[in-house]
């Protein structure tokens, strides 16, 4: 019975750090989002429909599926179509992930913690109502305007972090039916977005609705050895010469004059 | 924005003040330099001494591993 009470500890803590700013929008944003996750500690099951959607560059792509889910740890999501698509698994001792064919197996984590597909927070927050709003939760919050999804007056709460934004959509029943995140790279826009819909609380998972049974076909995943084609120690690199950011060209030499060591870092951005 | 602009700007954001040249690029061609360094995931660091040996190299960033190889390369 220590549970919720833990969680409700924890939850305060989440909120506590925006109190005291003055402004009523953002009192009633924690208020909600108090509600919300207190709201999760009572849910023993969640059901119904879920679609996870991208938008890059104006495209838009989705996945579509149903999911049940079952306290402490017990899911089937599956998503279908798309480039999405993936089914999730948890049988209470393993946590199995498919992908196409392939599939990962891990142990199942005693409270469901590790149960999420990809940014579905509506999700997430079943399991883990804390860890979810950490995550969402590092900037300001604000109330937003009341929205309709799947027929429901959904709550709105904004979480802003420069750029960065999550959207959450709370039905009248304190239960999250979609969550938008927003994000900027350069003047590139993002979004990643979770829908729930036909939501059934505390309905009966049935031990069939869990049933999973791995494709016959199915292999498990590899993960690439991303050292294998490093050049080994001792060996020399090429010493390399090419364009630049601030300057026409880089070459190895210039770099080493009068150093003993050179640092070549890769990084990825854009 | 093209891609070295969108560099620059995360560049002069984050105030790097490190050399930064552009993989896939060289003077009036094309150069795949991670390729020929293997580089198959980022990051991936590699410590060459002034010769271009490889004193050391990682995927992914531990901070105490790369301060162990300088250390040992005699820089810090």
């Amino acid at each position: 019975m220590n549970r919720p009470g833990t969680l409700c500890t924890l939850a305060l803590m989440v909120v506590s750090g925006a109190f005291g700013s003055g402004i009523r929008a953002d009192e009633k944003a924690d208020k909600l989002v108090q509600e919300v996750t207190a709201k999760s500690a009572t849910l023993r099951t969640l059901s119904g429909r879920v679609t996870i959607f991208q938008v890059a560059d104006g495209k838009r792509v989705a996945s579509s599926g149903t999911f049940y889910l079952k306290k402490p740890n017990r899911a089937l999501i599956t998503l279908k179509g798309g480039p999405l698509a993936m089914t999730l698994a948890s049988d209470g001792v393993s946590m199995t992930t498919c992908f196409g064919n392939q599939y990962m197996k891990t142990t199942a984590d005693p409270r469901g913690k590790n149960i999420n597909v990809g940014w579905a927070y509506p999700i997430t927050m079943f399991f883990d109502p804390v860890g979810a709003m950490l995550q969402m939760g590092k900037g300001d919050r604000s109330l937003g305007a009341t929205e309709t999804i799947d027929g429901l007056a959904c709550s709105t709460v904004l979480f802003r972090d420069g750029d960065n934004s999550v959207k959450i959509y709370v039905g009248p029943d304190r239960v999250l039916r979609h969550a938008l995140m927003e994000m900027k790279q350069g003047d590139k826009k993002y979004s990643l977005g979770a829908d729930l819909a036909d939501v059934r609380i505390n309905a009966p998972v049935t031990a069939a609705q869990l049933a999973f049974n791995l494709p016959k076909n199915a292999k498990k995943y590899e993960q690439p050895d991303y050292n294998a084609k490093l050049i080994a120690v001792g060996k020399f690199a090429e010493k390399f010469d090419m364009a630049a950011l601030d300057q026409d060209r880089l070459t190895f030499d210039d770099a080493a004059r009068g150093k003993r060591a050179v640092l070549v870092n890769f990084w990825f951005y854009g | 924005m093209d891609s070295k602009e969108i560099i620059r700007k995360y560049v002069d954001e984050n105030k790097f003040t490190f050399k930064v040249g552009l993989t896939g690029q060289k003077v009036g061609a094309a150069y795949d330099i991670a390729g020929k360094y293997g580089v198959q995931a980022y990051p991936t660091n590699y410590l060459l001494d002034s010769t271009g040996k490889v004193l050391w190299r990682a995927v992914g960033f531990d901070e105490a591993e790369l301060r162990s190889a300088l250390s040992k390369a005699g820089v810090k």
